[in-house]
Parts: C-alpha cells; sequence; structure tokens
C-alpha cells in the first residue's frame, strides 16, 4: 500500500478536469432545463390561474344572467298569465253577453211567433165561433147571429153611463159617426143603431162601414171616441189561457 | 498478483507513467462525459423527457437533495464538486465488475487525491464563505490550546477519508480474487454482487463526508452570527459521526 504520487497528481487533475466536463456537460444542462421546465410550468399555472379566474368571471356573468333570464321570464309568465286571465274574463263576459242576447233575440222570436200564432188562432177560433154561433142560433131559435149582435150592442150602448156618452160628445167634434160591423146590417137593424145614437147624441149624419177584421162585433166611432162591443174579449180570455198553458209547457220543457 | 491498479504499467515515457489507474481514470470520465454530452445535446425543456434525460434528472435532483439536506444551504456551488465525487467513486465501483478493468477507486492514489481535493476544497470553501480570518479563527475554538488538535483533526479526517474508500474498495477486489482462488464457481459472483453494493455506500459515504466538513467550514460564521451556534452544528456533526461509523 503505496501511494505513486505522479498518479496521485494525475488523479488530482483528472477529478479537477471531470469536475468541470460534468459542470459542462450535465450540471449546467440539466439544471437549466429544470428550471426553463419549472418556469414554463409556473406561467402556464399562471396562465391557468387567470383562465381560471376569466372561467370563473364569465360562470358567474353567466349565472347573474341566468337569473335575470330566469326573473324576466318569471315576470313575463305572470304577466301572460295576467293577461290571459283578463282575456279569459273578457271572452266569458262576452260569451255570456253573446248568449244573453242570442237567448234574447230567441225569446222575442219565440214571443213573436206565440204571438203571431195566439192572433192566428185567435182569429181562427173567431171565425170558427162565428159559424158556430150562427148555425147554433139559427137552428135553435131561429135568429141571426147578426140581429142577436145588434141588439146585445144596443143593449150595451144603453148601459153606457153619461160619462162614456159625454166623451162621445166631445169626440163629435173631431169627425163623423161611424158604425162599423163585420156584416152588413139590415134597414131594420141600421134604423135602430141610428135611433140610438140620435138619443144620445143628437140628430147627426151615421156611415155605416164593413169592416171583415171585427170579430162578430159592433163598435160607434165618434170622432176619436169608440164605443164598440164584439167577442174580442171573450177571444182574449181564451187566447190568455192558451198562452199561460204554452208558457208552462215552455217552461217544464226549459227546465227538463 | 497486483494489489494497485499503480502497479500495472502500460505505458512509460521518462517520468510519466501511464498505468492502469489513470487510463481506468479516463475510462470513467469519458463514459461520464460523452453519456452526459449525449443525453444533455437534446434537452427538452417541455414536460415531455426522454428516458434518459429523466435518469439524469432524477440523479441530479437526488444529489442536490443530499446536499440540501446535509448542509441545510442551496446546493448551486457545491454540487458540481460533491456531486462529481459520487459519480466518480460510483462508477468505479459499478466497473470493477467488468472482467480485467481496474477500478481507480482501488488504487490508494486516487482515493488520495480525491481526499487532497476535499481536503482543499473544505478551506477554500470555508473562505469563500466567511472569509480568511473567520475561518482560520474556527481553528482556535473554543480555546487556542486546541489549535494543534484542531488543525490534526483536520489532517487525519483526510487521511481517514483516503483509507477508508480505498480500503473498502480494494477489499471487494482482494476478497473477490482471494475467493476465486478457491471457489471458483458462483461464489464470487455473489460477492461482486456484495461489492456493488458495498461502493454504491462507499460512494455515498464519501461525498455526504465531503459535504459535511464543507458544511462545518462554511457554517461557522453563520452559526456564531445567529448565535445558535449549539442547535445548528450539531446536525451536521451528528451525521458526521453516524457516518464515520
Amino acid at each position: 500500500m503505496q501511494i505513486d504520487w505522479f498518479s496521485f497528481g494525475a488523479q488530482v487533475v483528472n477529478f479537477l478536469v471531470l469536475v468541470w466536463l460534468l459542470k459542462r456537460f450535465l450540471y449546467g444542462p440539466i439544471l437549466k432545463a429544470i428550471d426553463e421546465r419549472e418556469q414554463r410550468i409556473a406561467a402556464r399555472l399562471q396562465s391557468a390561474a387567470k383562465r381560471e379566474a376569466a372561467a370563473e368571471e364569465a360562470r358567474q356573468s353567466y349565472e347573474n344572467r341566468q337569473a335575470e333570464l330566469a326573473h324576466l321570464k318569471e315576470s313575463l309568465v305572470s304577466e301572460a298569465a295576467a293577461e290571459v286571465e283578463a282575456w279569459k274574463r273578457k271572452a266569458l263576459t262576452k260569451a255570456r253577453e253573446d248568449v244573453a242576447a242570442a237567448r234574447q233575440t230567441w225569446h222575442d222570436s219565440i214571443t213573436r211567433e206565440q204571438q203571431h200564432f195566439l192572433g192566428e188562432l185567435r182569429a181562427r177560433t173567431a171565425r170558427e165561433v162565428q159559424q158556430v154561433v150562427r148555425h147554433v142560433m139559427a137552428t135553435l131559435a131561429d135568429q141571426n147571429m147578426e140581429l142577436q149582435t145588434v141588439h146585445q150592442f144596443l143593449t150595451y150602448l144603453n148601459q153606457q153611463d153619461e160619462e162614456a156618452w159625454g166623451s162621445a160628445r166631445n169626440g163629435q167634434a173631431v169627425g163623423d159617426i161611424i158604425v162599423r160591423t163585420a156584416f152588413p146590417l139590415t134597414d131594420n137593424d141600421e134604423a135602430s143603431l141610428v135611433g140610438a145614437v140620435k138619443d144620445r147624441l143628437g140628430d147627426k149624419p151615421v156611415r155605416f162601414e164593413v169592416d171583415p177584421q171585427l170579430i162578430c162585433g159592433v163598435e160607434l166611432v165618434v170622432g176619436d171616441h169608440k164605443l164598440q162591443w164584439n167577442v174580442d174579449h171573450y177571444l182574449q180570455s181564451l187566447e190568455a189561457s192558451v198562452a199561460a198553458a204554452i208558457e208552462k209547457r215552455t217552461e217544464r220543457l226549459q227546465s227538463a | 498478483m497486483n494489489m494497485s491498479p499503480d502497479e500495472i504499467e502500460l505505458f512509460r515515457w521518462g517520468p510519466i507513467v501511464l498505468n492502469a489507474t489513470i487510463v481506468s481514470t479516463w475510462a470513467i470520465m469519458l463514459v461520464l462525459a460523452a453519456g452526459s454530452w449525449l443525453v444533455t445535446r437534446k434537452l427538452s425543456p417541455e414536460t415531455r423527457i426522454s428516458r434518459w434525460q429523466h435518469v439524469l434528472e432524477v440523479v441530479v435532483l437526488g444529489m442536490q437533495q443530499q446536499i440540501r439536506e446535509v448542509s441545510r444551504q442551496e446546493p448551486g456551488e457545491y454540487l458540481p464538486f460533491v456531486g462529481t465525487i459520487f459519480l466518480f467513486v460510483a462508477m468505479s465501483a459499478l466497473s470493477s465488475v467488468v472482467p480485467g478493468f481496474h477500478p481507480p477507486t482501488s488504487s490508494l492514489s486516487t482515493t488520495a487525491a480525491l481526499a487532497m481535493c476535499v481536503f482543499i476544497a473544505v478551506p477554500l470553501f470555508g473562505i469563500q464563505h466567511q472569509g480568511v480570518r473567520n475561518y482560520l479563527r474556527q481553528f482556535a475554538q473554543p480555546s487556542v490550546f486546541m489549535l494543534p488538535f484542531n488543525v490534526i483533526g483536520e489532517l487525519s479526517r483526510t487521511l481517514a477519508l483516503a483509507v477508508r474508500l480505498y480500503g473498502n474498495m480494494m477489499s471487494g477486489t482482494v476478497i473477490a480474487a482471494i475467493l476465486l482462488a478457491f471457489v471458483p464457481l458462483f461464489v464470487p459472483v455473489v460477492m461482486q454482487l456484495f461489492g456493488l453494493l458495498t461502493g454504491m455506500i462507499q460512494a455515498y459515504i464519501f461525498a455526504i463526508l465531503a459535504m459535511v466538513y464543507i458544511a462545518s467550514a462554511t457554517q461557522a460564521h453563520h452559526e456564531e452570527g445567529t448565535g445558535d451556534e449549539i442547535t445548528s452544528s450539531h446536525p451536521v456533526s451528528q451525521i458526521g459521526n453516524e457516518h464515520r461509523q
């Protein structure tokens, strides 16, 4: 075990050269590369942090916007719901009004038809009654209906009080005295009527007219005043009864 | 049987003797330098790196970490010196498995040269860090009477450093040679594997001790300045003692 001093010196030099070589080719480049990588990673982390911050900001903004949109949507929906409710009420009201108007129209139409029907009924009934009465009287009492009608009208005139005749006298100035019948009168009948009128109203010209619309009746027209007798009030009673029956039937159908 | 590669002369020109120690040292230097150059010429600062670059980075960072832990200082200026000691000794130990190759660390001349480098580097780093006066003053601590003992300690630890490495490296070679004479098969292989392990440990110990000595020389001033002499000097001393054992 001895030291070769030449080898010793050479190894010292060799070692120092090796230190320089490794510093040049190993430690320096490796550490430099590591430092660069660390810097790049740090830069990337910094960039990532910035992006994360930006993303967080964008997310916050998006959430705020979403919340605003949700709020807007909610308000729009509530507004639309209110509008729909208002429209619904309005439509319902209009529909109800339309239905009421239609019902009223229908009701008016029904009423008109009913009145028309009743008018027809009354006219037809009057004609039938007139025929029947005429036949019955001719057959049973050997009397005609017209004579009885005039007789009945004369009785009616005699039963009128002074007040009614007073009104007739007032209407005398307005126009002529007209006796209107549903049938042509005989001379005797005309004379009886003229006599009755003269007793009450004085000697005034009397004009006779025939009006088939008068249902088995006679009417005395003095100006704007009128005294009449016919079977119309009987027929009105019949009409009222029929109308009541129809009304009752209609209500029963509607309730069913 | 040649006990030392110094005795194997390959070329002689006057006083210049080219023996196996020097040639094997050059071979190891060539391997280390060329290998480093081949890997580091295409270094990548990206996150995807080559396999060999990864290996070198692990080695360099591992050495940095060890230096940082031992010296409790940044390893920047110590890494080339201490790291080269470790790599050279480790590569010498590895090369012992190559048949016919004489590891240079089995020569006392080489280990003495390495110890001499440490012996010179310690005061250089110490003076660089704390100045000539402060560095020399620590030899007179705790009293001036301790000066001769401190100087002797400084010399003896350098000698111990050289002899320890030489003894361990040479013993592996000698034991392998002796066993080869007695039991030619298998057993020398096992002993060579043990020799590899021992060589790696010796490389680590040599480098760590060199760093401990340098750290003790460079930290004295710092300890005086902070008044934390006992607590901060003890870990280094303890590490040194542990490695001595």
